[in-house]
């Protein structure tokens, strides 16, 4: 059904041109396209940075005046501040990592299975996307509230704590990590891996050695939208926090009396150790290839 | 570790607040006792020490609190902070004096709607406590708390301050008839913020219905304060708004959006588009005008705040304690604590906004002068009688007017 | 497979298990109150009985379809211009990254690790009626003094599409990234040669009949901007797109396609903070009606129909979007 089976009759002689044009495209407008469009994502970032420079003489920071380096040195400099980036960090990296699990194994079912029910769980993982994320909020917080008359440990669901924050965070990542990894499942080559089953792997190597290594695009981009989505989420932390404080919901709080410039700081401090991870880690990637493979590639 | 700073000084001036706080320990009892303030102030000369004055001016029967924890939840920035934003020095000084754990989350509270809906009511409904013993609201949201039976009763016997130094205009007020609901914490006004080089001195709330600014003019999506400004406006009054009034100042703010007169209706974010200069004119919120537009306006922006000539809003922000809170008597202590006039100026000095406490001008007077004789922060007679406080509200009203409103808005 | 036969039957369910668990006792179960609520009648002073009452929903439909018909409207103009912005970007990381195809992959993401607020504020500073970018037009005469672009359905939109243009991205890459390269040089060898006439003249339709639907929801009228969109469009349609592009890499980017357009249109479509921050009081979403009903009006029953007409709206959308590219997405029919 791909449609590389299309009949051969429209050949035509004329390569050469299509090659000048796709060195054209490729040689100039692709590679200024990409930089013109990760400028134009990355500007407020370099706004948020550039600020987290400043040295407002008000409260607010929304006026450049002149540079200082006094936020930086005192980063955390803002009571509660700290553990609301701490809170956040922890929500997003461990709801990243239950969500894009639990979801990856969802995808695989779905694409992977016939079975019964598949059209209905498709259904109910488009649903918590299309719900409005205040109704999310509020219904999961009538529900912890209820749970006081279920048979749970003392405080498990209420009081709210930062394990309901969690809860709510891996459940509407669950969908977004689905959906994402299906898109690198269509299509696949399932021959490789009757392959390596005829050679004797069984159904565990078989998907490490195989099918993980194949999908594992799919599944870093979804988590890296899980992770985007659960560190700057307001509206549904706002109704399962309680007392416990993550950092939008401290930036959202601060607007009413001027954004300190520490929030600046910490955006950035975010946003640079993010990029420096992966300037590592692919730096690190190339030694390890260069060192197996030889330096010749 | 040489910070040359500029905030040094107000550091300087916020120690000495913590040093006063200590020294002047006796206006609050000669406030309580009825002395006139001028020599209450006087008589708190430098080396006077004497002790708390919640024990100093006592009360028969109840125990207050010395022991256990106090949940607390505030709006951001509405207490004083440490300039290393270590610590809350006033917080501190509670614990130490009282022996009580204060959990104060700063921000706790963004906003009313959201606060009574994510933390307040679904507990509260199913009969349960909340996770906080004291939290901050507006008026209005009292009020509704009042309404539905949500709030624990202050025993005024426990708490001698605020029943002698409470300012006479928040006795008995329509939602709080015997004063014993809501201690109120800070007030703030609403009028006229504007940028005087592109507008020109401005005096009357006429300008935010008139073509004049069409375009570049921002409206508050609380509708107190909108419907409050309109109402005024048309020569109504607030404090006693009737249906045909409402409808009357509505269809004024209606004109105005429709015509395409208001940009936009904002909560605080009209700050953002001020300073960036596609707003000129707004109603605001006195504490943002001066301490968010003002100090960092470029050469050509003159940011001012003016209490029109027909009149304000006046909107307070109150302390009160949510029904079955485990930790009454420890809230209780707290506001007695607030309602002694150097705890009172010490927050004062630090969030600048209308401080509801006697006394603490007289406190603040000795510390800080220019501070005290703002008028934001203790405005003078000729505002008082022009400020008005929206009032309480039925529950149909409440529920038809917001509706009312909020199609007026665009939704 | 053929050792696996005992373990197919009861794979998919062990797979599905611990994710659809978590959704039914953590979605599920507080979605089916929320509909029972939406059933109510009451207020918060007099309290809510369940009354079934259904006319709640005609009355919400009735009373605010042009907030729904304007989000569909906003929601989908963003996910197009998403797409339009993505595809290329999707496309260069996957064929043209070579090394730093995980780097530029990450800076497509990273912005967004960030709050949202203070990314808005950024905008807010950068787009400000006299600020960085329009100051200067103005001063130099191009732009009339009163021209703005906060508080605008075009923000309104922009700022939507800006923060679901990585929704887009991600998924278009992976899919991408899948295609083997020797699948589209066979295919150049085969087809060869830009796709003319018939590029020209689709480019030039999709970008006209774009820029009559932007030009009339911005107000601009809809032949100013459909005239530069045509242009845009003959212009990618006449020199960028290959037969090759059209034949081979487009249908096997499809899944991607389809996933990106979900992810983007879905939460778009109920977005209400952008609306709030940068749009007018004419431009507000139905994600603010919901907003304002359930905060400001505590008009639980309506703010939960709205809710569920949205959601129905957008499964049915679903369906359409599916059928027409042909996937089994949601009818989950077939299985290769």
């Amino acid at each position: 059904m791909t449609p590389t089976s299309s009949p051969a009759a429209t050949v035509t002689a004329r390569r050469a041109p299509a090659a000048r044009l796709g060195r054209i495209v490729d040689r100039w407008l692709l590679p200024i396209y990409v930089v013109g469009v990760t400028a134009y994502l990355i500007l407020p970032v370099a706004v948020m940075i550039l600020f987290s420079f400043n040295d407002p003489t008000g409260r607010s920071n929304l006026t450049w005046r002149e540079f200082s380096i006094a936020a930086w040195l005192n980063p955390l400099g803002r009571p509660g501040l700290g553990d609301a980036v701490r809170n956040s960090l922890f929500v997003a990296l461990l709801a990243t990592l239950v969500a894009t699990a639990l979801g990856t194994m969802i995808g695989l079912a779905l694409s992977r299975y016939a079975f019964r029910g598949r059209a209905a769980t498709n259904v109910l993982i488009f649903l918590p996307m299309s719900t409005p994320e205040i109704v999310l909020g509020a219904s999961l917080l009538t529900m912890f509230v209820a749970s006081v008359q279920l048979p749970l440990p003392e405080g498990f669901l209420f009081p709210l704590s930062i394990r309901t924050i969690l809860i709510a965070h891996i459940m509407f990542n669950i969908s977004y990590v689905v959906v994402t990894v299906k898109a690198r499942l269509a299509n696949f080559p399932r021959h490789l891996e009757e392959a390596a089953m005829d050679l004797g792997a069984n159904e565990w190597t078989t998907f490490w050695k195989v099918t993980f290594p194949l999908i594992l695009p799919g599944v870093i981009a979804a988590a890296l939208l899980a992770f985007s989505l659960s560190i700057d989420d307001y509206v549904i932390t706002a109704f399962t926090s309680g007392q416990t404080e993550t950092f939008p919901l401290y930036i959202y709080g601060s607007q009413l009396r001027g954004i300190p410039v520490q929030v600046n700081v910490i955006g950035t401090m975010i946003f640079v150790s993010a990029v420096a991870l992966v300037v590592l880690t692919t730096v690190w990637q190339r030694r390890v290839a260069a060192r197996d493979y030889g330096a010749g590639v | 570790m040489t910070d040359a700073r500029t905030p040094l000084s107000r550091e300087l001036t916020r120690r000495r607040f913590l040093q006063g706080s200590a020294l002047t320990g006796t206006a609050a009892f000669l406030a309580a006792c009825g002395t006139p303030p001028q020599s209450a102030g006087a008589s708190a000369s430098p080396g006077s020490a004497a002790p708390p004055s919640a024990s100093a001016s006592g009360s028969a029967g109840a125990t207050p609190a010395s022991s256990g924890t106090l949940r607390f939840a505030n709006w951001i920035g509405y207490i004083d902070v440490t300039e290393d934003g270590s610590s809350f020095p006033t917080i501190e000084k509670f614990q130490t004096e009282t022996g009580i754990t204060v959990q104060y989350e700063d921000g706790a509270v963004d906003d009313n709607e959201t606060f009574f809906t994510s933390d307040l009511q679904a507990p509260l409904e199913a009969g349960l406590a909340t996770e906080w013993d004291i939290v901050v609201v507006t008026d209005w949201m009292v009020a509704r708390l009042a309404r539905l039976g949500w709030l624990e009763t202050i025993d005024t016997s426990l708490t001698p301050n605020f029943v002698a130094n409470l300012a006479d205009n928040y006795k008995g007020r329509s939602f709080d008839p015997d004063t014993n609901l809501a201690a109120p914490w800070q007030s703030g006004m609403t009028g006229l913020g504007f940028d005087k080089n592109k507008t020109g001195a401005l005096d009357s709330l006429e300008v935010l219905f008139s073509e004049q600014f069409k375009g570049q003019l921002t409206y508050l999506s609380e509708m107190r304060d909108t419907i409050g400004l309109s109402a005024i406006r048309l020569g109504s009054k607030p404090e006693e708004l009737t249906q045909e009034q409402f409808d009357a100042a509505l269809a004024e703010v209606d004109t105005a959006v429709k015509g395409g007169i208001v940009r936009q209706v904002t909560g605080n974010s009209y700050v953002e588009d001020m300073a960036g200069g596609g707003v000129i004119l707004a109603m605001a919120w006195s504490g943002d005008v001066l301490t968010l537009l003002v100090p960092d306006q470029k050469p050509d922006q003159d940011f001012q705040w003016v209490l029109p000539k027909e009149g304000g809003m006046l909107w307070t922000d109150n302390m009160v304690i949510p029904k079955g809170s485990p930790n009454k008597a420890q809230a209780e202590r707290w506001i007695d604590f607030y309602y002694e006039p150097q705890n009172a100026a010490t927050i004062e000095a630090y969030v600048n906004y209308v401080c509801p406490v006697k006394g603490a001008k007289e406190v603040m007077l000795e510390s800080d002068p220019d501070l005290a004789q703002n008028p934001l922060i203790f405005p003078p007679d000729d505002w008082v009688t022009r400020l008005h406080q929206f009032r309480a509200t039925t529950a149909d009203e409440e529920a038809a007017w917001s509706e009312a409103f909020t199609k007026a808005m665009g939704l | 497979m053929r050792r696996a036969l005992h373990l197919r039957a009861i794979a998919p369910y062990l797979l599905l298990f611990p994710g659809l668990l978590w959704l039914v006792l953590f979605y599920v179960y507080p979605a089916v109150q929320m509909f029972l609520t939406s059933l109510w009648t009451g207020s918060i002073d007099a309290g809510y009985v369940q009354t079934w009452n259904w006319g709640i929903y005609p009355e919400a439909v009735a009373e605010y379809w042009p907030w729904l018909g304007r989000s569909i409207v906003y929601g989908g103009l963003a996910t197009i211009l998403a797409f339009a912005l993505g595809f290329p970007l999707a496309y260069a990381i996957a064929f043209r990254g070579g090394a730093y195809k995980n780097i530029l992959l990450f800076l497509v993401i990273a912005p967004f690790f960030t709050s949202f607020l203070l990314r808005t504020i950024s905008w807010k500073i950068i787009l400000a009626d006299s600020g960085l970018f329009l100051g200067p037009l103005k001063d130099i005469g191009l732009l009339p003094d009163q021209f703005r672009l906060l508080a605008t359905p075009a923000a309104v939109v922009a700022g939507i599409t800006y923060n679901f243009l990585p929704f887009m991205t991600l998924p278009l890459y992976v899919a991408l990234e899948r295609i083997d390269k020797r699948l589209i040089e066979a295919a150049e060898d085969l087809y060869a040669g830009p796709w003319r006439p018939q590029g020209t003249i689709v480019g030039v339709v999709i970008g006209g009949a774009l820029g009559v639907v932007v030009g009339s929801v911005m107000d601009y009228g809809p032949l100013t901007v459909s005239v530069p969109f045509a242009v845009i469009g003959g212009l990618v349609g006449t020199f960028l797109i290959s037969q090759a592009f059209i034949r081979v890499t487009l249908p096997l980017a499809l899944p991607g396609i389809f996933a990106g357009s979900l992810l983007t249109f879905i939460p778009a479509v109920g977005d209400f903070v952008n609306a709030e921050l940068l749009g007018n009081p004419q431009s507000l979403m139905i994600g603010n009606v919901i907003q304002a009903r359930y905060l400001q009006v505590t008009d639980y029953p309506t703010a939960s129909a709205l809710s569920f007409v949205l959601m129905l709206a957008i499964l049915v959308g679903l369906f359409i979007y599916a059928r027409l590219l042909g996937t089994e997405e949601l009818t989950g029919a077939a299985v290769r």
